[in-house]
């Protein structure tokens, strides 16, 4: 079975799970606590990643380590993966939870690339557009890449737009080329 | 290129003029990461929105590629052109557009690859050109008509016995080194006839010869010998060698298809040779396996049969009535206003089989799909028999309606003339005594099959067929000597060109056999046959006479 096929079914049972019981909001902070935990935590994450660990004690530190401090929902999830053997699939399961959350609440992720950091007027303004033209939250992750040249790329999903200096120059290469081509085989136009 | 040098100021203009109209919009476009690439086939991810069929770019490596596969979480793409420069994470783009072909009648005369590109040095296929989609539907029954008018291959041997109409599909099948590929080149360049001016030999048909797999000094001999009896001017060649990825071969057919439907759509007529099949479903069985899609008997995918029926679905005679003709199924945006009815599209495909096994997966799905086929045994190729027709196993299923009246009239009883001497001949092994009519019946058999010989390049014009058919059938050429078959066949044609050709001509217009020209074939192959028979006479008493000789030394 395909990864990402587990991950939803999982995302999505704790979601119903979450939703039937009445916690959901306690469940997106721990499950957003968590994310960035494992992120930033490397123990964490190896310790959800490792298979050397036996069964038991991965229960009983989990229980022991946020017994406190997340909702027992969350705890009981966790649990679940461990003595389901799908713990190492932690991370992902959860990035899954964040998107179908997003998704519900109509927040899209907009990876924008740049080739000289914005001022936070034009962040602003490309924000506005962006939902605007989306009609949905933007949440925005930039990035700097010199390499652009001039102008930005955004990523919302699947779908690209490109207005980068880089891809313009491209286009203006194939178009002389194509003149080039065109004029030669038909004997230069005169 | 065309008048020598290129002035530099020339180019500095048409590069300024295409920078005035460039304008600087930003591009919008789906994209989706290479997940593995290999084999000619990606798996990429993201894409969600991908179509089957749909072409995709990978404008990094300036590559194309068609979606074959939509997964759930991953979309399998088939790359056309340089197939190892991409790799993982490298980035794709959808286009938005579906793989197609685009056609017009300067490909005429020209080798192409399956998407269409120049591969014969020769510069760009000038013109505009009709955008057509590699897979389309074939036509429904409501704009189809049945199959009447004859395609002439100029082969004796096929169009007395296995007859061919326009809009058939036959299938040319046979072991390697059986001459199929002699078959189809002589066929094509039959149609040489149709395109000249003033012709009674039927409208024009244009050929498209698809080349799959081969080698490229084939094809290279084909266009070669296509050329020199100039039918090349009429004839596309689409060439997915050997060497070229995998997916163009899959694709090649189609192509074919394509520029086939462009002619029959637009109410001519055209031929179509698919040379071969095998080696296409081979390509085909090559990208599944690597798609994991599973595999069925002799590793072919489930769907190996769909794919050579909806190929071979799109031969066709369309329905002569304009109006009809105009809403057919499925019609490409770009023909819409060029639809005429009565085209017609017929269909050639070839299989190898090995070692005369007729009964692989391949070779009987093919032959249940198609119309008949001409069988080619390697046993009569080496006999000196060619074309090597099996005329027991061979078939036409529509094409006796196809048939000209004046060659149905004299080839009736010649497929069971000669069936009856092939089983005559098996007997006649055994023993030496055998009765005068079963000698009788052994000669003629003898004499049949000479006549149906033919040397390649070499098409013989139907009305030709029918006298010299009709010569054999009347036994005419009972008294001549087996080995002067040929020669009398050459002298018989010669004189009624020379002294009868309104006999032949009224043949050929009219299409009928008439009492008089069946009394003018009967008179000229009775003077020429007493000539040949007198020869051999004289041949027989100096033997005679040498015998005796000999014996009264003795």
């Amino acid at each position: 079975m395909s990864q990402r096929t587990v991950t939803r079914r999982y995302a999505t049972a704790l979601y119903q799970e979450a939703d039937a019981s009445g916690v959901l909001e306690a469940i997106d902070e721990d499950v957003l606590m968590l994310r960035n935990s494992i992120e930033s935590n490397r123990e964490l994450s190896r310790f959800f990643g490792s298979p050397v660990i036996p069964q038991e004690k991965k229960d009983t530190i989990l229980q022991e380590l946020l017994r406190d401090r997340v909702a027992p929902l969350i705890l009981q999830f966790l649990r679940l993966l461990v003595e389901k053997d799908r713990e190492t699939l932690t991370k992902e399961i959860l990035d899954e939870y964040q998107s179908l959350r997003d998704e519900q609440r109509g927040i899209v992720d907009a990876r924008v690339t740049v080739a000289q950091a914005l001022t936070d007027e034009d962040r602003e303004v490309l924000l506005e557009a962006l939902e605007e033209r989306t009609g949905k939250d933007v949440r925005l992750h930039i990035e700097e890449d010199p390499d652009l040249i001039g102008g930005l790329v955004v990523r919302i999903g699947d779908r690209v737009f490109d207005g980068s200096v880089r891809s313009q120059l491209n286009a203006l290469h194939d178009r002389f080329r194509n003149a080039a081509l065109s004029a030669e085989a038909n004997g230069t136009a005169d | 290129m065309a008048n020598g040098s290129i002035r530099p100021d020339e180019v500095t203009d048409i590069l300024r003029r295409e920078l005035g109209d460039f304008d600087t919009e930003a591009e919008e476009y789906e994209a989706g990461t290479v997940l593995q690439a290999g084999d000619g086939i990606a798996t990429l991810y993201g894409m969600s929105n991908a179509q089957a069929s749909e072409l995709v770019e990978f404008p990094e490596q300036d590559v194309e590629g068609m979606v074959l596969n939509l997964e759930e979480d991953s979309v399998g793409v088939i790359l056309f052109g340089d197939v190892d420069s991409v790799s993982e994470g490298d980035e794709a783009r959808r286009t938005g557009r579906i793989a197609s072909v685009g056609v017009n009648e300067n490909m005429l005369g020209r080798v192409i690859d399956p998407l269409g590109r120049p591969l014969d040095g020769e510069g760009p296929i000038e013109g505009e050109k009709t955008v057509l989609p590699l897979e389309r539907k074939a036509p429904g029954v409501i704009y189809r008509q049945p199959v009447e008018e004859p395609l002439q291959t100029g082969i004796k041997a096929v169009d007395s016995m296995i007859p061919i109409g326009r809009g058939q599909r036959e299938l040319v099948i046979g072991d390697r080194q059986t001459g199929k590929t002699a078959v189809l080149v002589d066929t094509i360049i039959n149609q040489k006839k149709t395109h000249e001016e003033q012709s009674d030999a039927g409208d024009p048909v244009y050929c498209v010869y698809v080349a799959v797999g081969q080698k490229d000094s084939t094809v290279a001999q084909v266009q070669r010998d296509l050329e020199r009896n100039g039918a090349m001017e009429h004839t596309v060649i689409i060439n997915a060698s050997a060497s070229m990825p995998t997916p163009l071969q899959y694709i090649a057919p189609f192509a074919g298809a394509c520029i086939g439907e462009y002619f029959r759509d637009t109410g001519r007529d055209s031929l179509v040779c698919f040379d071969d099949l095998s080696k296409q479903a081979v390509a085909y069985r090559e990208l599944s396996l690597l798609l994991r899609r599973p595999p069925g008997r002799e590793a072919y995918p489930g769907d190996i049969f769909y794919l050579h029926s909806r190929l071979l679905e799109r031969a066709a005679k369309i329905i002569d009535d304009q109006k009809v003709a105009g809403q057919m199924n499925d019609l490409p945006y770009a023909l819409q206003d060029q639809v005429e009815g009565g085209g017609s599209l017929t269909a050639l495909p070839v299989i190898e089989t090995q070692a005369g096994d007729v009964s692989a997966y391949i070779p009987t799905n093919v032959i249940s799909i198609t119309d008949g086929q001409v069988y080619l045994e390697t046993d009569l190729f080496n006999a000196g028999i060619r074309p090597a027709i099996d005329v027991g196993t061979s078939v036409s299923r529509v094409g006796g309606s196809a048939q000209v009246g004046a060659m149905k009239d004299v080839a009736s009883t010649l497929r069971i003339d000669l069936s009856q001497y092939r089983e005559l001949e098996a007997f006649a092994k055994f023993g030496s005594d055998l009765d005068p009519s079963t000698q009788r019946q052994l000669n003629r058999g003898e004499r049949l099959v000479e006549i149906l010989k033919q040397d390649q390049f070499s098409p013989v014009p139907v009305e030709e067929q029918v006298a010299i058919i009709f010569a054999a059938i009347n036994g005419y050429l009972d008294d001549v000597e087996v080995d002067d078959v040929g020669e009398f066949e050459e002298e018989y044609v010669e004189r009624l060109r020379l002294q009868h050709g309104d006999v032949l001509a009224e043949i050929r217009e009219t299409e009928e056999l008439t009492d008089h020209a069946e009394e003018v074939f009967e008179t000229v192959a009775e003077d020429l046959s007493e000539v040949y028979a007198e020869d051999e006479e004289e041949d027989q008493e100096d033997v005679l006479a040498g015998g005796d000789g000999e014996t009264a030394m003795a």
